[in-house]
C-alpha cells in the first residue's frame, strides 16, 4: 500500500513575496494538507484564497490563546482566515498545519481546519468555509493587508489519498 | 555452486515493499485503510476487522466531513457502550468566547466534535488521532481537531478506559443520522 500523504510541491522563498500560488492541483486526492513556516515583514500574518476567489465567500470561527488570555471570533471575509492571532515581524516563526477537507468534491462547500502557532504571539485553532461547490484547483497564500512573506519562508502542499 | 548472501548494508535509503509483485508500490508510514462515502443515511459508520487490516500500524487517524442536522459526533471502540468507560474534555471556541468542557453526557462514548451542532449545508470536519491503539497495557487516548464555520471549533480529547486492543472504531452522531455524501476515512500511522 502506498503512502497516503503525497508531496505535491514545496516552495522556499528566495525573496519576499506578497503571494504564493499552488496551481493546477489534481483532483485525485481526498484532502489537501498545507504545512507552512512563514515570516512576515509587517508584524501581521497570512491568509488564503481558493481558485482566485476574492469575494466575500469565506467564513470562519477561531479560538486562540496568547499567554495572558483567550479569544474567539467568527465572521465572513474575503479569504480563508488561517490564524488571526499568529503573526511575526521579520522572523520565520509562524507555523500552520492546514487541512482542506474533500477539496475536490463538487457537491459541498469546502471546510478548512487550521492549527497556527507562534511562540511569541499565541496558539490558535480555526475552522473556515469556502461557500463554493467547485473543486479547488488553486491555492493562493497572501500576506495580509499588503504585507509580504519574507525570504526563507517555506510552503509545502500534500495530497491525502482517498 | 556459489551461494551469495544478500545484504542491504550498502543501501543508504532502502525502500520497503510488501511484495515483489510487479507494480507493487513502496510502503509508506501513513496509509489509507478504508474510506466510506454514504450512499444512504446512517446513524453510524464502523471500521471493523482492525486486528487484521490495521495490524501493521501504531496509531489510527479518522478523517470525516459530514452534513447532518444532528448533535455532536462521537467514537466508540469495540462496540463498547458501557457508561463510565469513556471520559472526554474539550476546549471550544464558539465565535464569541472560549469554553472548557467536561462532557459529562458522554460517559458511554468519546467526544470527537460538533458541540455547536451539525448543519445540513455547512460541512463539519474532524481529524481524530487514536494513539497506540493496539497496546494492551494501557488505556486508549484520542485527540481531535474539529469544527465548522461559523458555528465553532474545538480541540477535544477522550480516553477509552480499556486495555483491550482496538479492533473496531464506530463513529456515531448523537441525534438524527449522517446523510448521503458524508465521508469517513481511516488511516494507519506507523
Amino acid at each position: 500500500m502506498a503512502s497516503a500523504m503525497v508531496s505535491l510541491a514545496t516552495i522556499t522563498l528566495g525573496s519576499a513575496a506578497s503571494t504564493v500560488t499552488f496551481s493546477s492541483i489534481p483532483g485525485t486526492y481526498r484532502d489537501l494538507r498545507l504545512v507552512l513556516n512563514l515570516g512576515n515583514n509587517s508584524n501581521t500574518g497570512s491568509v488564503m484564497r481558493f481558485n482566485g476567489d476574492s469575494g466575500s465567500n469565506y467564513s470562519y470561527v477561531y479560538m486562540s490563546g496568547n499567554g495572558s488570555g483567550t479569544g474567539s471570533s467568527s465572521g465572513t471575509v474575503t479569504y480563508v482566515n488561517l490564524a488571526s492571532n499568529i503573526y511575526s515581524n521579520n522572523t520565520i516563526t509562524d507555523t500552520y498545519f492546514v487541512d482542506i477537507m474533500d477539496y475536490s468534491a463538487t457537491d459541498k462547500h469546502k471546510t478548512v481546519l487550521t492549527r497556527g502557532n507562534n511562540a511569541a504571539t499565541g496558539a490558535e485553532a480555526d475552522a473556515a468555509r469556502w461557500a463554493n461547490t467547485a473543486a479547488i484547483t488553486s491555492i493562493t497564500i497572501v500576506g495580509l493587508a499588503g504585507s509580504q512573506m519574507i525570504a526563507g519562508s517555506t510552503l509545502s502542499l500534500y495530497g491525502v489519498i482517498s | 555452486m556459489t551461494v551469495n548472501r544478500f545484504s542491504k548494508a550498502s543501501l543508504s535509503t532502502p525502500t520497503r515493499y510488501r511484495s515483489l509483485m510487479a507494480g507493487e508500490a513502496a510502503m509508506g508510514d501513513y496509509e489509507l485503510i478504508s474510506t466510506t462515502v454514504l450512499g444512504s443515511s446512517a446513524a453510524s459508520v464502523t471500521f471493523s476487522g482492525l486486528g487484521t487490516s490495521a495490524a501493521a500500524y501504531k496509531h489510527l487517524q479518522v478523517r470525516a466531513v459530514v452534513r447532518a442536522a444532528g448533535n455532536s459526533i462521537f467514537s466508540r471502540y469495540n462496540s463498547d457502550s458501557t457508561s463510565g468507560n469513556y471520559r472526554s474534555h474539550g476546549l471550544q471556541g464558539n465565535g464569541s468566547s472560549v469554553l472548557s468542557e467536561d462532557y459529562t453526557y458522554a460517559r458511554d462514548k468519546g467526544m470527537i466534535g460538533g458541540f455547536m451542532g451539525l448543519d445540513a449545508t455547512i460541512p463539519f470536519a474532524l481529524i481524530s488521532d487514536i494513539l497506540d491503539f493496539q497496546n494492551t497495557s494501557k488505556y486508549k487516548t484520542a485527540r481531535t481537531l474539529s469544527g465548522r464555520a461559523t458555528g465553532g471549533v474545538a480541540l477535544d480529547s477522550h480516553v477509552w478506559m480499556s486495555t483491550a486492543a482496538i479492533t473496531s472504531v464506530t463513529v456515531l452522531t448523537g441525534a438524527a443520522s449522517f446523510t448521503v455524501g458524508d465521508r469517513f476515512s481511516l488511516y494507519g500511522l506507523k
